[in-house]
């Protein structure tokens, strides 16, 4: 025993030596007050390269000196430094908050909090819960989760449960997934083939970077995920294969079980397929036979790419001695006039839709108006350029409303105007787009422009939609409906008011506004249906008619 | 050994540990940025590697920021290649926002939103003055809408003054900055608020913002927000749906029982009950024990709620809702079995199939019969294979028609051959809506596998579907075939259908095939039914149709038929 006693001995003295000789101030450092050198701690990502450090010889800064930086990110970065001699807890935070523009105080105070993640992550949740609303706590979170993806997001999964809000706990959750998978999507797998799969939420954010990782390893785990999940695990990893590969994933889209989802992601990695490789995926559908929704996905993509050579396919689809073949695209030509209003370019609309009326089929034409009352939605003057050329064709009283009320939304003055390009009998369905519209934002506006016409179908339109847009917000100037040219006109404006009044449970003012003002028996009829129906409960029928029809 | 040579080693030894002790630990903490990199690159998996090169982009960015930018977007992999840029975006906000966002031109359409996104929120967040300047004076927010979100929690109110003066119905991004911002105000004020907006509410915005309100106020006080969202005038059942959603999204029993406070008014589980279930199971409730809670009450509410939370559960987690059924069998009705198979049997008809063993005895029947229909609906032969093993059991013919009816809409050609072969009998709807599609489909194959059919009523019935049908998608082929038949009683039944059918879509005129039935009483009597049909069509085509009626009249030789015709034309207008 004795003779061990000096190599003891020794063996301390050398430790401390050596301790003493490398780590210098960590063992007797000066504190704070006496030299103020502050260093930022760990950067939570790694954008935070590119800051200068206050935390060097030459820029070393104090609270005073905060108000003078001028640049904002330097301001901040300086501010964030001063918390290593201030601390980092809510006295710290608030002393060097106070030296900021005031302006600045919330979004560094989330900064310091977020940061102190990567340090101390339950300082950092209960520095979260202290702040004063909702809306902090929430984008505090959504930072928090970022630093703690980057840190220890083990940890921060295991305090999920901490957070006291549900919407709160799922957006932190979520935000946390998706940053972890997105820096390691390899432990991100780990971690959740290894995890009990009923603990675990809102992984759906991270299912993109999981996919785009390595979709194999995420299709091997679906068996284990929550079923709505698993559903959208292997969308995510198909769609990711369909990028890579979109025969091969079609091979394994084929192997799917028979269901919904099958349909969609084989219809969807046609599509990509048509896009990516044009003449293999046509020569694909037609070895395999393929269903006419994948074939009819397969043009949808060549659409996007050679809109020449799509048509070209249709047509020879349509003019095929065999049967089943014509009448499979026939069953999707709708599809396809789909594709040719969602191309990109506005010709490419204009020929695909003057290619599509060539046809000469009447149910063309039918499918077309719905397809131009989205592009109408999106592109409103094209659309009209082109529906003004081809009225005869396309002709209906809801396209051209639904083309006045997109067009209104972004040129109004257009879309008064356009009034006097149609012809009479088509005015009136235009004025009610216009009416609608401006209706939504500013009812004083869509009476005083109901009323610049004269008294005839036109006001009328324009006055039905001052009351529609009324209704919806609960009261109604029954002056308005003194307004009408005609009982019919009044009748209908009286009825979808009382339908949208029944729709928010007030049944007896309703009741009130049809009987008074509903002259046509048989619309007084149908809206009292309407009425009693909302009073005795919801139908599926009706709940549709109060949420998009009215 | 002599003690001065031991505490020699000793002290070396000591040395030596305390250097490998230090340098482990300050492996451990390590601190700088490069180092820290450098660390996470050294751990990834082979699948980690990503965030190296985000790495890389990052440290160019902050020096040459453009440049960085032109790597990021020349990075293969779509999803790194959208990091990346937002990486360098987050860093050039912070040095340059203007130029950050001037560069967007630069990048891809495809990635262009996540890249200006990426630029605004680091602005603001870094930058809130300079932010609030530029979005106040620019001409629009298209660009801006992320960094105005992030805002919110700084000055909800000056972010409602800028989205208000672009919000316009077109416009869902501002749409939805301008109530976030209210959901802000409201979160932090929520008397002030209301006093603010209630006169801004107004029209088919007013339902909108006093949602938002309800919303941010539920979270902070959910009773004073019921109290509130129930004396607001005119009433505005949107808002009071807020505010019991959100109480649902912790607790889902008691937002029944707030539910059960607001009778009428707009308000019922019928028309909540969905968000309710969805708020709750978002919120991670645990299924089953609200599913009992539910199931024990009688009142008809809570028959609704659980039948929208089976729905939703069974679409999560289709085993622990059938083993919830198979433990409460004395609760379940059709309802509740239908809407736990509905969306199984949907999504994935062949664990719908594997399920059914679990099913308690009372609901099988049920159970199978929805999955029949959809192996029909999807794919019948393996339906078919399926279907096999419950040959010769009894209700084997109700599942077999359920199949065959799941597969008339999808694969016509199937069901048609399997009537004409297999000499079993079938409904007559089943038989009508094969030959509507198969006539669709094929017109020629059609008609033949018509006529071809024994049974003479599955024959009649078959040929009914495909004139039926035929002559709305091409009446002058249908009328050609039609009387390209032997004239005589069957012949009439075909005109006759074919005559009603014209009645919905005018695709044949009733006059010119009158002379063609080989009975005259016939003709007259689908003339008047003709006429009858087109009094009853929906009110947005009844114009047109009595305009096509009306001159039939003086064809009604009958004065019986025609009077009555004419009255029904006249009660009609």
């Amino acid at each position: 025993v004795h003779g061990i006693l000096p190599v003891i001995f020794g063996s301390v003295l050398g430790a401390l030596v050596v301790t003493m000789l490398l780590s210098g101030d960590r063992v007797d450092g000066p504190s704070a007050e006496v030299m103020p050198t502050p260093q930022r701690t760990a950067p939570s990502t790694p954008d935070a390269l590119s800051q200068p450090d206050f935390g060097s010889a030459d820029t070393v800064v104090t609270l005073k000196d905060i108000p003078s930086i001028t640049d904002p990110a330097d301001r901040r970065e300086a501010a964030l430094a001063l918390l290593d001699i201030y601390g980092h807890d809510a006295a710290g935070i608030d002393a060097v908050a106070a030296s900021l523009p005031a302006i600045e105080a919330i979004n560094f105070r989330i900064h310091a909090i977020a940061d102190l993640g990567a340090t101390d992550m339950q300082a950092a949740f209960a520095a979260v819960m202290a702040l004063p609303d909702h809306e902090q706590r929430r984008l505090t979170l959504l930072r928090l989760a970022t630093v703690l993806a980057a840190t220890d997001p083990l940890a921060a999964i295991a305090a999920i449960e901490q957070i006291d809000s549900p919407d709160l706990e799922t957006a932190f959750a979520a935000a946390l997934f998706d940053a972890w998978a997105a820096r390691e999507p390899g432990r991100v797998f780990s971690y959740l083939e290894s995890a009990d799969m009923s603990t675990v939420s809102a992984i759906e954010t991270a299912l993109g970077a999981l996919a785009a990782s390595d979709p194999e390893r995420l299709l091997a785990m679906v068996d284990d995920l929550r079923r709505d999940i698993a559903a959208l695990a292997t969308t995510a990893a198909l769609e990711s294969l369909i990028e890579r590969d979109a025969a091969a994933a079609l091979a394994r889209i084929d192997a799917l079980p028979p269901g919904a989802d099958r349909s969609r992601l084989e219809r969807s990695a046609a599509e990509s397929y048509g896009e990516k490789n044009p003449e293999a995926a046509w020569e694909w559908a037609m070895a395999t036979k393929a269903t006419p929704l994948a074939a009819n996905g397969v043009v949808r993509g060549i659409q996007k790419v050679d809109p020449d050579r799509a048509w070209e396919i249709m047509l020879s689809q349509l003019n095929s001695t065999n049967d089943q073949v014509r009448a499979g695209t026939r069953e999707y030509l709708m599809n396809y006039v789909n594709a040719v209003v969602n191309s990109e370019s506005p010709d490419d609309i204009v020929i695909g839709l003057d290619r599509l009326l060539s046809l000469n089929d009447p149910r063309v034409d039918a499918d077309m108006q719905t397809n131009i009352q989205a592009w109408a939605n999106r592109d409103p003057e094209a659309a009209l350029d082109w529906s003004l050329r081809n009225l005869e064709r396309v002709n209906s009283t809801g396209l051209l409303t639904s083309l006045s009320a997109g067009l209104a939304r972004t040129n109004i003055d257009l879309a008064r105007d356009t009034i006097f390009r149609l012809d009479a009998e088509q005015r009136t369905a235009w004025a009610a787009g216009v009416g609608r519209t401006l209706a939504e934002t500013d009812l004083a506006a869509a009476r005083s422009w109901a009323y610049e016409f004269p008294s005839g179908p036109m006001r009328d339109a324009g006055i039905h939609e001052v009351i529609r847009g009324e209704a919806h917000g609960g009261t109604i100037d029954r002056q308005l409906f003194d307004g009408f040219s005609s009982d019919s006109a009044r009748s209908e404006a009286a009825s979808s008011a009382a339908r949208r009044f029944a729709c928010d449970g007030r049944a007896a003012l309703a009741r009130e506004i049809a009987t008074a003002y509903i002259t046509d028996q048989r619309l007084l009829e149908e809206t009292e249906r309407g009425i009693q129906q909302n009073s005795n409960g919801e139908t599926f029928a009706n709940s549709f008619f109060c949420q998009f029809t009215l | 050994m002599k003690p001065i040579v031991r505490f020699v080693v000793g002290t070396c030894c000591g040395a030596v540990a305390a250097f490998l002790y230090l340098a482990v630990d300050s492996a451990r903490s390590l601190t700088s940025p490069t180092e820290l990199a450098a660390d996470r690159t050294r751990n990834y998996a082979d699948s980690d590697v990503a965030p190296t090169v985000l790495v890389s982009t990052s440290e160019r960015a902050a020096t040459e920021p453009l440049n960085a930018l032109r790597e990021a977007l020349a990075i293969e992999s779509a999803f790194t290649r959208t990091n990346a840029s937002a990486g360098v975006a987050r860093i050039w906000a912070r040095q340059d926002p203007e130029a950050a966002l001037a560069a967007a031109a630069e990048v891809p359409a495809a990635s262009r939103s996540d890249y200006l996104d990426a630029v605004a929120r680091e602005w603001a967040f870094v930058d809130p003055a300079g932010f609030f300047a530029y979005a106040e004076a620019a001409n629009s927010i298209d660009e801006l809408i992320d960094g105005l979100e992030v805002l919110i929690a700084t000055d909800p109110q000056r972010v409602f003054e800028i989205a208000a003066r672009f919000n316009a119905p077109a416009q869902p991004d501002i749409e939805a900055l301008y109530l976030h911002a209210v959901r802000g105000m409201a979160g932090r004020d929520p008397a002030g608020t209301i006093a603010r907006l209630q006169f801004i509410a107004t029209g088919a915005q007013r339902d909108p913002i006093l949602v938002s309100i309800a919303e941010a106020y539920s979270a902070i006080d959910a009773k004073a927000a019921l109290a509130w969202a129930m004396s607001v005038v005119p009433p505005s059942p949107d808002a009071l749906s807020e505010v019991i959603e959100t109480v649902a999204s912790g607790d889902l029993l008691a937002a029944y029982a707030m539910l059960q406070q607001v009778p009428g008014g707009g308000v019922s589980a019928g028309s909540l009950g969905t968000a309710l279930v969805e708020a709750a199971l978002r919120g991670r409730q645990p299924a089953a024990p609200l599913a009992s809670a539910l199931a024990v009450r009688a009142e008809p509410e809570a028959v609704v709620l659980l039948t929208r939370l089976m729905q939703q559960w069974a679409q999560r987690e289709p085993e622990n809702a059938v083993a919830w059924m198979a433990g409460n069998e004395a609760y379940l009705t059709d309802e509740l079995t239908s809407a736990v198979v509905f969306n199984i049997a949907f999504e994935d008809v062949s664990l719908a199939a594997e399920l059914a063993d679990r099913v308690p005895p009372s609901a099988q029947r049920q159970w199978l019969d929805a999955v029949a229909n959809r192996y029909g609906q999807f794919d019948a032969e393996a339906g078919m294979a399926w279907l096999a093993r419950y040959e010769g059991v009894s209700g084997y013919d109700k599942l077999l028609n359920s199949l065959l009816g799941g597969a008339s809409r999808s694969s016509p050609e199937f069901v048609a051959e399997y009537i004409e072969t297999s000499g079993a009998l079938f409904d007559r709807n089943l038989v009508l809506r094969t030959a509507s599609s198969f006539v669709e489909q094929n017109p020629e194959a059609a008609t033949q596998w018509a006529m071809r059919i024994d049974d003479t009523e599955h024959s009649a019935w078959a040929l009914e579907g495909v004139v039926d049908r035929w002559s709305q998608t091409d009446g002058s082929a249908a009328t050609r075939w039609v009387l390209s038949q032997p004239r005589g009683a069957a012949r009439d039944r075909l005109l006759g259908t074919m005559m009603l059918s014209s009645a919905i879509s005018p695709s044949i005129d009733p006059a010119a095939i009158l002379d063609a039935y080989a009975s005259e009483a016939t003709g007259q009597r689908m003339l008047a039914e003709y006429i009858f049909r087109a009094t009853r069509v929906p009110r947005s085509m009844l114009d047109d149709s009595l305009a096509r009626a009306e001159p039939l009249l003086e064809l009604i030789s009958d004065p019986v038929f025609r009077q009555q015709a004419e009255e029904q034309i006249a009660a009609a207008r």
